[in-house]
């Protein structure tokens, strides 16, 4: 329709500002939605990232050794692979030596042994093959045969450092000595703990060191796929194609991404949260915007309607208008965004969302861009209906029909103050209902920042290598060979040092529920007559032996409740635990069943400790407690002390994330005080000019629309406060619940941050509502017809 | 009228009340009023404030719905009309012209005037044309491009005049246009009214100002929501035309 | 007529004709035509009372005519008459007489009688109009076309006040 078209054209060009602003706002929330997807993509899940990065393969398959298949032999399956449907390319097939991994001690020390054997599989580089990801220490040097690279999890699972040396057992026995040159993340690989053994790289001449027969040694190829998702389906036909006997294992990034993933779930899930709030922030802020604006001009919706515009055209032309803007918000925001993530290379790694690398991502960018769009046009469908049933006839002496009756207020004692406090507070209590459509506008984008800074709090807690929702702890352990100096003697020296408030000893085994194929972590710490201090939230602490507190992961996976008993296999020994309270859990997904170390009282159970736990006194830097208290203890070179491992996440991209939530919210806010500010000047505007009659200076009557800013502001960040510190808490908790941690870890910003919140809102409603004011004109006694 | 088929009127009310709610009590703005205007008529209606005479001319634009009675525009009963309807006939039968002159104040002279031309389905190109013409008509050309606020009171009523003319309505309304104007002014928009009436617009005027009344043919003068007399203005005889001012007043002594 | 000839010979001396063409050309149509009969009779009351002085003077082949000037006395007198203030047009007390009257005569209808002399004042005002047109750039005379419009909006003004009050 042209009349309307004109109108919009007409309308923009003469509220320039206002445009801006909308579009910087929805462009701001979108950008900020699919930044937020991909940030989170690479904060809260760095697996796509590395997947991306590394050039990984859709589907990993690890092939048995077998007597024909030797040398080229192995060519044909691969030539098989590549002409299956929906494969792209197979990567050339790698060797694997599978040894045992019996020892590790660190640089220049003696042999420790760690818990248990582990199978260590070592696979052959091959420089034409997707190699993995280093995260410390050098790639393999070709001609050093005893150097290998560890995949991450299971340096971590055998406190492995670049440098160290490992005892392995060759197919014949015999040890070998192999040094850790690097160690790598694999991302199309299952971490040790679900995969069940440690994976390393080699080079092929080691692989022939510990498995001289090549006919022993394994196979593994990776295959790329057109279709990532139909990598299930593929899965299938490569095993009917090789025959099940050949395989030994296949796995699909579905695979490896879920077993990756259960960490970082609730850096993703929050930011999520707080994304969606700031959606309805904008949205919010989109409708007071026109809200405010349908209310400002009534008389000349009420002229266009005379002029012959129906009710449908008026409230079109609304919604057409902040549809306008709102696409161009969300095309230059997603353009921006892609452009932020092109240039920045902090960004790089999340790019997934906006190029559909992984299946949906297109969809996502889609699904963003149709929801910013639904939103602001929902939003602005309201006021907009409301404008189209503005009754068409025009006011007739030029000014505006009032908005409502102004009942005067009884001010009392307030006349002592000064009178631009008077007026201000006056016109705060006469007009009530505009101040709760102002304070609930601005209310939301406070709540979405609460919630924002919660996650903040939460999320550093949760990370915090001092704990923050568990004791702060460190983890010591003896890096000696044989038992001497005692047990005893030992937690003694680390009790007595001055950072150490107890010394627990303990131990970790992998533990089996029945009919589970997923592992969880038995952690045996502490004794029945000194339990470790877990942070229990429901049931009850430890107080006998067969007594356990579980994580909600763990919880979760058994399908069991605080109060039941649950049965286990640790290796080959069944165990019956009693599960009486549920603590917050932040390693593995929660999936930890916490018990007394005299538990273990099993035949084959450990007699001596393989650590000490031990906790902190308050205000001691753990990292600060790792490097100087072996020496501290007299224990340099017999003990080493080691971080407890939260949730892996990338607290820098989080906090990047969420001061960019923040930024973006405070934005909206901006638009919001905005909306407040101008609705109050034009309601105002006339008895301001009778204020200024009798003698308010422009200082003065400036303070009384600042008084009425900041009256808003306060009480928005006061109520916004109130009402979402106890929401968010209940939000976090839910997501804790979901990621396994547990409910009850949610963290409240602290009363400072609240306050500077406040503050900031205050300050800023001060200044946008007074600005306008000092720019009216002195007051002319004969207000003139249209000049409005 | 001698023709045996009687031509219907342009407008006709008949009967017509309505009411406003002020707070709680129903306020009688026009009770029964019945009114016959004919293709080609320049009515006044006129009264003193609260008589009604803006709400009569709100319910003939059809802007307000009467409570009771009927309303034919060109022989079709429109009081019944939802307001979208309304609003399509407005954008071709009429032109209506507010007190103050009323122009959207983000839109410049030129786009006042042009927006109810599109409205009503004009190429944009015969909307500029029409435009220019009016202004030009209206001794406004140089102020196309001036917002309203850059007007002085008599411009602003003469852009709503061109606005309410552009679509070359059947029947122009129009509300005290003279209302804030000098006498200069307002003899300037009389005398363009009386120009458009003679070219054949249908004009009712409703005006609180002799002067302005007197420019019509026929003055209708309402009181307490009521027609208290409705009377053809005469000509003045030429004998006493002649006479001048003295028969008029007597300037003392 | 007599302060109007005064203020004219105040100017300078001149004939009865030229009078007449005087007060024509300064209220040009807005004001009655003066009837020159009038002037003269004006004139001799004005030169007895010995406000002005009239000469006799000669013509060739016409009849003598008399140029009259402003005496002393008419000065004082026009300038008492300029310094005097002046009373405000008479209220149409006729009208009201009736208006008044007429209730309970039978004869006439109070709002018959608003609306006749409503009817009245529109045809006036409607006649003011039509000469205001014709007079376009005579500023005397359109100041008193304003005037007299202003006093019928006046009138039309207080008819409604009778309206309201009266019926």
């Amino acid at each position: 329709m042209p009349a309307i078209l004109r109108w919009i054209r007409a309308d923009l060009r003469s509220h320039r500002l206002h445009a801006l602003l909308i579009v910087l706002a929805t462009g701001g929330t979108a950008a900020a939605l699919l930044l937020a997807g991909t940030l989170l993509g690479a904060a809260a899940d760095p697996w796509q990232r590395q997947f991306h990065a590394a050039g990984s393969p859709h589907i990993r398959i690890d092939l048995r050794p077998s007597a024909p298949a030797r040398g080229s032999a192995d060519e044909p399956s691969a030539a098989v692979l590549a002409g299956e449907p929906g494969v792209l390319a197979v990567s050339p097939p790698q060797h694997t030596a599978e040894t045992t991994l019996v020892g590790r001690r660190a640089d220049g020390a003696t042999t420790a042994g760690p818990p248990g054997r582990t199978t260590l599989v070592l696979r052959g580089d091959d420089p034409d093959a997707a190699r993995p990801l280093l995260r410390s220490g050098t790639w393999l040097d070709p001609d050093d045969i005893h150097g290998i690279v560890l995949e991450q999890s299971a340096a971590d699972a055998a406190w492995a450092h670049p440098g160290d040396h490992l005892t392995v057992l060759d197919a014949r026995g015999g040890p070998v000595d192999l040094q850790v040159r690097g160690i790598a993340d694999s991302p199309d690989q299952l971490p040790s703990q679900a995969a069940g053994y440690d994976l390393g790289w080699a080079p092929p001449a080691t692989l022939d060191l510990v498995q001289p027969d090549r006919a022993a040694q394994g196979l593994t190829l990776g295959l790329r796929l057109a279709h990532p998702a139909d990598a299930g389906y593929t899965a299938q036909r490569v095993v009917s194609v090789l025959g099940a006997e050949r395989v030994s294992r296949i796995t699909t990034w579905l695979d490896a991404r879920a077993a990756r993933q259960q960490d970082n779930r609730l850096a993703g899930l929050l930011l999520g949260l707080s994304g969606l709030a700031a959606l309805l922030a904008a949205a919010l802020a989109v409708a007071g915007a026109a809200g405010g604006r349908i209310r400002a001009r009534t008389g000349d919706i009420a002229l266009l309607k005379a002029l012959g515009f129906t009710a449908g055209q008026v409230a079109w032309m609304f919604i057409a208008e902040q549809l306008l803007l709102a696409g161009t918000g969300v095309l230059l925001g997603a353009g921006g965004a892609a452009i932020a993530v092109h240039t920045v290379p902090a960004l790089g790694g999340g790019t997934d969302a906006l190029h559909g690398l992984v299946p949906g991502g297109t969809a996502t960018t889609g699904a963003v861009v149709a929801a910013a769009l639904l939103a602001v046009g929902a939003a602005a469908a309201l006021p907009a209906l409301r404008a189209a049933r503005v009754a068409p006839v025009p006011p007739t002496d030029g000014t505006r029909p009032p908005v409502m009756t102004a009942r005067p207020v009884r001010l009392g004692p307030l006349r002592q103050l000064p009178p631009a406090l008077v007026f201000g507070l006056g016109s705060v209590l006469r007009r009530r209902s505009d101040l709760v459509g102002s304070a609930l506008r601005l209310t939301v984008p406070v709540v979405a920042a609460t919630l924002a800074l919660s996650t903040w709090t939460t999320l550093d807690a949760v990370t915090r290598p001092d704990g923050g929702v568990t004791v702060p702890s460190v983890t010591a352990r003896r890096t000696t060979p044989d038992q001497t100096p005692g047990d005893g003697w030992l937690a003694n020296a680390l009790a007595a040092d001055a950072a150490v408030q107890g010394v627990y000893p303990g131990t970790e085994m992998q533990a089996l529920a029945p009919g589970q194929s997923a592992t969880l972590t038995l952690h045996a710490v502490g004794t029945t007559d000194a339990p470790y201090p877990y942070t229990v939230v429901e049931g009850r602490a430890i107080h006998a032996t067969d007594e356990a507190v579980a994580g909600q992961g763990a919880l979760d996976l058994l399908g069991a409740r605080v109060g039941q008993w649950v049965r286990l296999t640790t290796g080959s020994t069944p165990r019956i635990l009693h599960i009486v309270g549920r603590n917050l859990e932040p390693q593995h997904g929660g999936r930890v069943l916490s018990t007394g170390f005299d538990t273990l009282d099993r035949p084959g159970d450990p007699t001596h400790p393989d650590f000490w736990q031990l906790t902190l006194r308050p205000g001691q830097d753990p990292a600060e407690v790792q490097r100087d208290l072996p020496a501290r203890a007299g224990l340099a070179g017999q003990t080493e002390i080691r971080l407890p491992t939260g949730p892996v996440t990338r607290p820098g991209a989080l906090r990047a994330s969420v001061v960019g939530l923040l930024l973006l919210l405070a934005l909206i806010g901006l638009v919001d005080l905005l909306t407040t500010a101008t609705a109050g000047f034009h309601e105002r505007r006339r008895d301001l000019g009778l204020l200024r009659a009798i003698g308010l200076t422009p200082g003065q009557s400036a303070l009384v629309l600042a008084v009425r800013g900041t009256a808003i502001a306060l009480i928005t960040v006061t109520v916004g406060s109130a009402v979402a510190i106890p929401l968010v808490r209940r939000l976090i908790d839910r997501q804790g619940e979901l990621s396994g941690i547990g409910a009850g870890i949610a963290r409240a910003p602290s009363t400072w941050t609240v306050l500077a919140m406040a503050a900031i809102c205050a300050t800023a409603a001060a200044a946008l509502c007074a600005l306008p004011v000092l720019r009216i004109p002195p007051p002319t006694p004969a207000p003139d017809g249209s000049g409005r | 009228m001698t023709g045996s088929e009687p031509i219907p009127p342009l407008l006709a009310a008949d009967g017509v009340v309505r009411s406003h709610l002020s707070g709680s009590t129903l306020i009688p703005a026009v009770s029964g009023i019945s009114l016959r205007i004919d293709r080609g008529e320049f009515v006044a209606v006129i009264g003193p404030s609260g008589a009604g005479k803006s709400t009569l001319l709100h319910v003939l634009a059809g802007l307000l719905r009467p409570d009771r009675g009927e309303l034919w525009l060109d022989g079709r009963r429109v009081d019944r009309l939802r307001e979208s309807a309304w609003a399509r006939l407005r954008r071709r039968h009429y032109g209506i012209v507010f007190q103050s002159g009323n122009l959207l104040p983000d839109f410049s002279v030129a786009d006042n005037i042009e927006l109810t031309a599109v409205l009503a389905g004009m190429s944009g190109r015969t909307a500029r044309e029409r435009r220019r013409q009016l202004l030009d008509d209206l001794g406004l050309a140089h102020k196309a491009a001036a917002g309203p606020g850059e007007l002085s009171g008599g411009e602003r009523q003469r852009v709503a005049l061109a606005r309410a003319l552009v679509n070359r309505p059947q029947l122009l309304l129009a509300d005290e246009p003279t209302g804030n104007l000098d006498s200069r002014s307002t003899r300037d928009v009389l005398a363009l009214l009386s120009r458009y009436h003679e070219q054949g617009t249908t004009i009712v005027l409703v005006t609180h100002d002799a002067r302005a009344a007197s420019t019509a043919d026929r003055v209708v003068s309402l009181f307490d929501g009521r027609i208290a007399d409705d009377a053809r203005v005469e000509e003045p005889p030429a004998a006493r035309r002649a006479v001048g001012v003295r028969d008029i007043i007597d300037f003392g002594g | 007529m007599r302060h109007q000839l005064l203020a004219l010979l105040a100017r300078q001396p001149a004939y009865g004709y030229e009078l007449k063409q005087g007060l024509e050309q300064t209220f040009g149509a807005a004001y009655p035509q003066p009837n020159i009969g009038q002037i003269y009779v004006t004139l001799s009351r004005l030169e007895k009372s010995g406000l002005i002085r009239g000469t006799e003077v000669t013509q060739e082949g016409r009849p003598d005519k008399k140029v009259y000037e402003i005496t002393e006395k008419g000065t004082e007198e026009l300038a008492g008459w300029f310094e005097a203030p002046t009373e405000g047009p008479r209220v149409r007390d006729e009208f009201f007489m009736k208006l008044i009257l007429a209730e309970g005569t039978d004869l006439a209808d109070q709002l018959t009688l608003i609306n006749n002399q409503r009817r009245h004042c529109i045809n006036t005002m409607r006649g003011l109009n039509k000469l205001a047109a014709t007079e376009r750039g005579n500023r005397t005379s359109l100041l008193l076309i304003e005037g007299a419009v202003l006093h019928l909006q006046a009138d039309l003004d207080w008819l409604e006040r009778c309206q309201e009050e009266l019926t």
